[in-house]
């Protein structure tokens, strides 16, 4: 005991070197324990992405590719099975639950991920933890997206917010399917799993983004465009009109918005009447009827407005007008059947014409302070926003589209992958080969924690490069107080031959450099570990927030003690060189101060 | 109480100590001249028992160091000699007071002969350093390395002397001082050898000091190696 606190006396007597040396040693065991610690943690959350789904199917493939892409979001998925196959495999009787999955969009370089909202119900990870609402709430609506923590806190959405979804991955690429945007229906809290980065949505929603046009269904048999829509697709749909329904056109107010356009354009630009004009000539031809209507309406506002101005013969005159459109309708109608295939549809577009035809006469009745049909047309608008508004969720107002493929009550017809819950664990190996064997089409069927295990380890060479660089890190630290202990010890000489005068015995003046060295990666170790455990607690909370990955803070395992045991043992062989030539140079030297 | 018979020591296959015969008395104050290079420090470790002949023997206080183990050597050199050195005599990183004790860190025998005397080592190391004339308590506080080369040859003194240790052996202890110091360190020495009834070997090549001496030897005479044919 004695040597020892002369040992430390001389450390302390040496105070600079005796602290890089220190130092060194800390940082190169902080460096050792941490990467130790990022490998299990990192370990950990990894095997931690997902648990209680017993098999995840997918198209045939390489598993870890199916496991990459349906657990963690990475990778393309381009293939894809039945929507069919889903619904066939969660009737089967081992299974207990299956949710489809549905990939390959994303959002600001964020996974969007279809499925249906039983996913909420069984998707789990870590220790069979079910996925928590942070704020909002997970409602069964077709357009609404729940967003993962991550995503709301980098993106800074919060809920009730509107969200475009992009086709395919990346920031840049891919068309934005911005005729249906999203709201922001529920938060996740923090999973620390890939679900963190990622966007829920339905997957009919994910459907109706995919159809061949997009999402772009445009107007539906006897529904009207919304006016509120963009102006481009406004005049987009009525040049559309214009062509392939010249007929309906002229025969007016088929369309309220139509019909106040040509209003308007005849009292904005004479150009552009000019062109209706000619149109209406063009359609003269075929539908005398349709042309007097025409004439009616387009030929002079201020007889219509005279018109309003009440007096009773005029009104009859509309009224008779209104009959002889009528009469035109029928006409115009039998001349669909000849010629035009989509007959259904122009008929049921004529029944609606009918019945805003009659409103509209009826309003010209019943307010006839103004006749101006600009302003009709706009209580027209707010009738049918108000329908709209009942519709929609949240306040939102709902684009043409997203209302269109509502009503169209669009199904999913291809998914990437189905997560599934067995009625018994005994069942997962039958299931496997039955799913792997599956008739009509080619499937195969992964259990999670295997695939895991399997992933895990084609990143062991990548720990083992780890682990021997850190191994060298700390050898480092180690000679790197070699070389100060025996630096110190010619300086040294004198005093181990005064120790030596007073009755030290060379054992003595070895077990001081032994000491020291064991003194020194001691206290480095400590440090080391204090070191080590400021840091993580530094960490935690950035790398939680900043990368999603949780960091755990736990005691040192026996692995790590283990590791910590061998160090100092390391420290104290190595002060045998050191221990070893003082021990030689006091029998040498004996009393005598050689220099 | 100290015979050399028949001593010789090489190094390095050069003997470096030949004496036939050397006899010291007890309570002898003796001054052994000897130039550099004559095997003064060779010989002191051999009376010390660190280094070991390749034949004859020294038997001191009536123990031949032969018979002892390198251990037991050293134990017995801790219990019965104190030694004093020419410079840089303690081990910078004590106190004053943990220099002076040091040898009853690895002597038994001289702690408690220490303790017979005062009540704690430190108070026997006090009144050592007050016999020696420091009796400065300002002293206590400081580093050793702040003392003058005076003052740490006199703590020298009080570690040797610590604990009574029979022998005291002195090797050019006064060569760093001058003159003044020098006369004034070695009547020091002497009273309390005297008073503590030590025999004193005083190694040197300072021929002057020899007539403080009752005793005095030329090493070069007794040790018959011929230097000019080894060196």
């Amino acid at each position: 005991m004695a040597i020892l606190s002369l040992a430390l006396k001389s450390l302390l007597n040496r105070k600079l070197t005796f602290f890089i040396t220190l130092f060194s040693i800390a940082i190169s065991v902080a460096l050792l324990l941490g990467v130790q610690t990022l490998k299990t943690e990192t370990n950990n959350s990894f095997m931690k992405s997902i648990s209680g789904t017993d098999l995840i199917i997918g198209s045939r493939g390489a598993s870890s590719q199916l496991l990459l892409s349906s657990v963690f979001h990475i990778g393309s998925t381009t293939n894809t099975i039945q929507y069919d196959t889903f619904k066939k495999i969660s009737s089967s009787p081992a299974v207990d639950w299956a949710v489809p999955i549905s990939l390959g969009d994303s959002h600001r370089g964020y996974t969007v991920m279809a499925t249906d909202l039983s996913f909420f119900d069984h998707f789990s990870f870590a220790n069979k933890q079910h996925l928590k609402v942070q704020s909002g709430e997970i409602d069964g609506d077709m357009f609404a997206v729940v967003i993962g923590a991550e995503v709301a806190k980098k993106l800074n959405y919060k809920i009730g917010d509107e969200v475009i979804v992009t086709h395919g991955g990346g920031e840049i690429e891919g068309h934005h399917h911005d005729n249906i945007p999203f709201y922001i229906s529920a938060i996740l809290a923090p999973s620390f799993t890939a679900i963190d980065q990622t966007l829920v949505i339905s997957l009919e929603a994910m459907e109706a983004m995919h159809t061949d046009n997009h999402g772009h269904f445009g107007a539906l048999p006897g529904e009207k465009i919304l006016p509120h829509e963009e102006h481009d697709e406004h005049e987009h749909h009525n040049e559309a009109t214009h062509e392939e329904h010249d007929e309906h056109e002229h025969h007016d107010e088929v369309t309220h918005e139509d019909h106040d356009e040509h209003e308007h354009h005849d009292e904005a630009t004479h150009a552009e009447h000019d062109e209706h004009e000619h149109h209406d000539e063009a359609t003269h031809d075929e539908h005398d009827e349709h042309e007097h209507h025409n004439e009616a309406t387009h030929e002079d506002h201020d007889k219509h407005e005279h018109h309003d101005e009440a007096t009773h013969e005029d009104h009859d005159q509309h009224e008779h007008h209104d009959e002889a459109t009528h009469e035109g309708h029928d006409e115009h109608e039998h001349h669909d059947e000849v010629t035009h295939e989509d007959h259904d549809e122009h008929e049921h577009h004529d029944e609606a014409t009918h019945a805003d035809h009659d409103k509209h006469e009826h309003h010209d009745e019943a307010t006839h302070e103004d006749h101006d049909q600009h302003e009709h047309h706009d209580e027209a608008t707010h009738e049918e926003h108000d329908e709209h508004d009942h519709e929609a969720h949240n306040g939102h107002a709902e684009t043409q589209d997203q209302r269109v493929a509502r009503l169209l009550k669009i199904k999913p017809e291809k998914i990437n992958a189905i997560f599934v819950g067995l009625t018994s664990p005994q069942a997962v190996l039958g299931m496997q080969s039955y799913v792997n064997n599956y008739p009509e089409e080619p499937l195969s069927a992964i259990i999670p924690a295997l695939a895991l295990q399997e992933l895990w380890a084609f990143f062991s060479l990548a720990e083992v490069a780890l682990n021997i660089v850190t191994v060298f890190v700390v050898l480092v630290g180690l000679l790197g107080m070699l070389s100060i202990i025996l630096m110190s010890l010619n300086e040294r000489r004198r005093e181990m031959a005064i120790l030596r005068s007073v009755g030290a015995r060379p054992g003595h003046i070895f077990g001081l450099i032994i000491g020291e060295a064991g003194f020194v990666c001691f206290a480095g170790i400590t440090l080391g570990v204090a070191l080590l455990y400021l840091l993580l607690v530094i960490l935690q909370s950035p790398l939680a927030s900043y990368y999603g990955f949780y960091l755990d803070i736990n005691m040192l395992t026996s692995n790590d003690l283990l590791i910590l045991a061998i160090i100092q043992l390391s420290a104290l062989l190595i002060a045998l060189i050191p221990g070893w030539l003082i021990y030689k140079y006091s029998l040498s030297d004996g009393m005598s101060i050689k220099f | 109480m100290i015979n050399l018979t028949n001593l010789r020591f090489a190094w390095q296959k050069k003997d470096v100590i030949n004496i036939k015969a050397l006899n010291i008395k007890k309570g002898q104050h003796l001054f052994i001249e000897g130039p550099s290079g004559s095997g003064k420090s060779t010989l002191l470790n051999l009376l010390g028992g660190v280094l070991t002949p390749q034949s004859g023997d020294v038997t001191i206080l009536g123990q031949s160091l032969n018979t002892l183990s390198s251990s037991q050597k050293d134990t017995f050199r801790a219990n019965h000699i104190g030694f004093i050195f020419q410079q840089f005599n303690l081990i910078p990183y004590l106190s004053v007071l943990d220099n002076i004790t040091l040898p009853c860190t690895f002597s038994k025998m001289r702690k408690e002969k220490a303790l017979k005397q005062s009540q704690s080592l430190n108070e026997e190391a006090i009144r050592l350093l007050s016999a020696l004339g420091l009796d400065d308590s300002a002293l206590l506080q400081r580093s050793v390395n702040e003392l003058s080369v005076g003052q740490q040859q006199r703590v020298a003194a009080a570690r040797a002397m610590l604990g009574s240790p029979e022998i005291i052996i002195a090797d050019e202890p006064t060569s760093a001082l001058d003159s003044d110091h020098r006369q004034g360190f070695i009547k020091l020495l002497f009273d309390e050898c005297q008073k503590e009834d030590i025999t004193l070997i005083f190694v040197s090549h300072d021929t002057e000091l020899k007539h403080h001496f009752t005793h005095n030897i030329n090493l070069q005479q007794i040790n018959q190696v011929n230097f000019k044919d080894s060196i």
